[in-house]
């Protein structure tokens, strides 16, 4: 909603007369209200014609005092003036696009790039790998080094994590050949990576022999293979993606946001891509999410859900998981089920109730957390199966640390919806919706203390509405 | 003789949307010189790759399309001087479309040089003081005028008060006589 003095405050924003705060509390209303981004578009418009407007009255002084001001001489001089202004804007347009400053960026862009290779420096530390060796000219590399540009870096196999200096987390998959532009920008020749940005990293960006990415904010994934073909697909937020090609004749960049993806081959154009997600990142995914194994009918969700209120996640095939929260530090006391030390099961045979029993994680801990949600179709919807009302879904869930305690009933959940769920994942659609969470059909713990074997049962019958749900609270590290 | 007959339908497109390109480019960039360079490669652009697009019809959204990438890749430069938020410059972009909409429908930057034109001499004078691209600010203004700061900065918002009001009355009148005609 527009207040009274919405347009003197977006226009102090135009003239950069805001503090820090101030601009942040508008920008956030400019992304949350269309009315407010419209009405500064609007004013910027207002101030383009004014501007423009009083370019034409300047030209109007200059023509009057060289020539003397008559009516007729002041529309025809006016008219040869805007045509003077016209051409020659189109000629200046069309001396550009004949590649005049092309000539001249290129020359600047590769005196800049000659500088900057010439500059080796330390841009990302390589932070831990798992099942493989990363090396750069047949030297071994430790974890805890410094990668430096200019250096061409090979994973063999395996996953490898990277902490860019910009403060992005990439995880690289191998086979996987790579190296450093900058602290924000990393080229793969060849492999998989994913890479979660965190705001002051936003374009952060990934070269690759046929496309660009550019992160707009986000979560996403890169892969190349041996030809060059690559696919890009996005987790969370949105990236712009645009085809390698001499500057002459570059494309237009396309943007794609959570859940699309694109893919390229050497020669061709991009293209929507229909390779399911989990198969060319799965790995990287269950390692960013420090999930060791998923097995049976339990599937991690690469794009956070929007909602998991009642019928807003539905599959009769799936138990969903979703990280909430990564090494984060609990600001109060949960209660939950601990696990009870001792009584894990050597197998899912048995109900396993006592193996947990009502504890507390401490205020201060730091944990993962973890949200594993199952609601089948209901009556009346178009995948409802009348022939299977009782849905039976079972699988492990292995950690990659200790399982520090389950909340698997409504009112658990309930209590810690706001102060451990995603921020942006709604999971109640209105305060009147209780009673409708649990998981109490089965849940063992293994003796590793990090997995979780799961057999739930969901009934559809008589239109029931409710769901199994689970969080976990997993200990993180430092 | 009328000048449109000489350009090209991609300059005619471009001349016919350049103000709403600009709105956009400035309300994220929130500087002249690099809105207009901006816009300048925007239009550089769209001549170039102007074959792939389709449909005229659709000429807008693609060129505001190269507009939002030219502005992230710009902003994306300064990220470090000057941080920015993209969700900004998307939310933006989306705004644009509909004003474009509005604005073109209406008529409205004619309308409103229209409206210009029939300022008081005062008023035109500050105007053409205010936004002759000159790096004065309102302070410097005021002592010219021998005014206070916050005289001018009242005055400058009651002219562009009536002129909105003007362009109001224009386009309520252009409607009525279009639905008596």
């Amino acid at each position: 909603m527009i207040l009274s003095d919405d347009r003197d405050l977006l226009e102090a924003y135009l003239a950069s007369e805001l503090d820090a705060e101030e601009i942040k509390a508008l920008e956030y209303r400019i992304c949350t209200e269309e009315d407010l981004a419209r009405l500064l578009i609007e004013i910027s418009c207002e101030e383009s014609v004014l501007r423009e407007w009083v370019e034409i009255q300047k030209s109007r002084v200059w023509i009057h005092k060289l020539v003397g001001e008559t009516p007729e001489r002041k529309r025809s001089f006016l008219r040869r003036n805007l045509s003077l202004a016209i051409i020659l804007l189109v000629t200046f347009t069309l001396g550009y696009a004949l590649g005049v400053p092309h000539w001249i960026s290129e020359r600047t862009a590769s005196s800049k790039a000659e500088n900057e290779t010439q500059l080796i420096r330390d841009v990302a530390v390589f932070k831990e790998i798992t099942g493989g060796e990363l090396k750069t000219q047949d030297v071994l590399c430790n974890v805890n080094e410094n990668l430096q540009i200019s250096r061409q870096y090979h994973l063999d196999q395996g996953i490898l994590r990277l902490k860019m200096n910009s403060g992005v987390e990439v995880l690289v998959a191998g086979p996987a050949r790579f190296h450093l532009l900058n602290s924000n920008e990393f080229y793969l020749t060849q492999g998989t990576v994913t890479a979660d940005v965190p705001q002051p990293a936003i374009g952060f960006e990934i070269q690759a022999p046929h496309i660009n990415v550019i992160d707009l904010g986000t979560r996403f994934g890169l892969s190349v293979d041996e030809s060059g073909g690559a696919e890009v697909h996005v987790f969370q937020g949105a990236v712009s993606c645009q085809k390698t090609e001499k500057i002459s004749t570059r494309r237009l960049p396309q943007r794609l946001v959570a859940g699309q993806s694109s893919k390229i081959v050497p020669g061709g154009d991009l293209v929507e891509s229909q390779t399911e997600t989990d198969s060319l990142f799965g790995a990287c995914l269950l390692y960013q999410s420090r999930i060791q194994q998923l097995s049976g009918d339990l599937k991690l969700l690469s794009n956070l859900p929007e909602s998991v209120a009642v019928a807003k996640l539905t599959s009769n095939e799936n138990i969903y998981v979703f990280q909430e929260r990564q090494s984060f530090i609990l600001p109060a006391d949960i209660n939950c089920n601990a696990p009870v030390q001792g009584k894990a099961q050597a197998g899912s045979d048995q109900a396993g109730q006592s193996q947990f029993e009502a504890g507390v994680i401490k205020k201060g801990t730091r944990v993962d957390v973890y949200y594993v949600h199952h609601d089948a179709f209901h009556p009346g919807n178009p995948k409802f199966s009348k022939t299977q009302t009782r849905i039976q879904l079972a699988g492990q869930l292995q950690f990659q640390n200790k399982i520090l305690g389950i909340l698997q009933t409504d009112l658990l959940l309930l209590q810690t919806d706001q102060l451990l769920g995603h921020p942006e994942v709604e999971y109640l659609s209105d305060g009147k919706q209780q009673n409708l969470r649990n998981a109490e059909d089965e849940i063992s713990l293994l003796p590793d203390m990090r997995t979780l074997s799961l057999n739930w049962v969901l009934s559809r019958n008589q239109g029931h509405q409710n769901m199994n749900a689970m969080r976990v609270l997993v200990a993180a590290d430092e | 003789m009328n000048i449109d007959n000489y350009l090209s339908v991609r300059t005619r497109l471009l001349l016919q949307h350049r103000t709403a390109l600009y709105g956009y480019i400035f309300s994220c960039v929130r500087n002249h010189t690099e809105a207009e360079d901006i816009l300048h490669d925007v239009c550089v652009i769209a001549i170039e790759s102007f074959d792939q697009l389709k449909n005229q019809d659709s000429f807008f959204p693609w060129v505001r399309e190269i507009a939002f990438h030219q502005v992230l890749a710009h902003l994306k430069k300064q990220n470090k001087e000057k941080p920015f938020n993209p969700h900004v410059v998307a939310a933006l972009a989306d705004a644009v479309k509909q004003v474009e909409e509005d604005h073109s429908r209406l008529n409205f930057r004619e309308i409103l040089m229209k409206c210009l034109d029939k300022l008081p001499e005062l008023s035109r004078d500050l105007i053409l003081t205010r936004y002759d691209g000159t790096s004065e600010d309102i302070a410097g203004i005021a002592s010219r005028y021998g005014k206070s700061v916050h005289s001018i900065y009242s005055r400058l918002k009651r002219i562009k008060t009536l002129l909105r009001d003007c362009v109001t009355k224009q386009v309520t009148s252009e409607v009525s006589s279009e639905v008596t005609v």
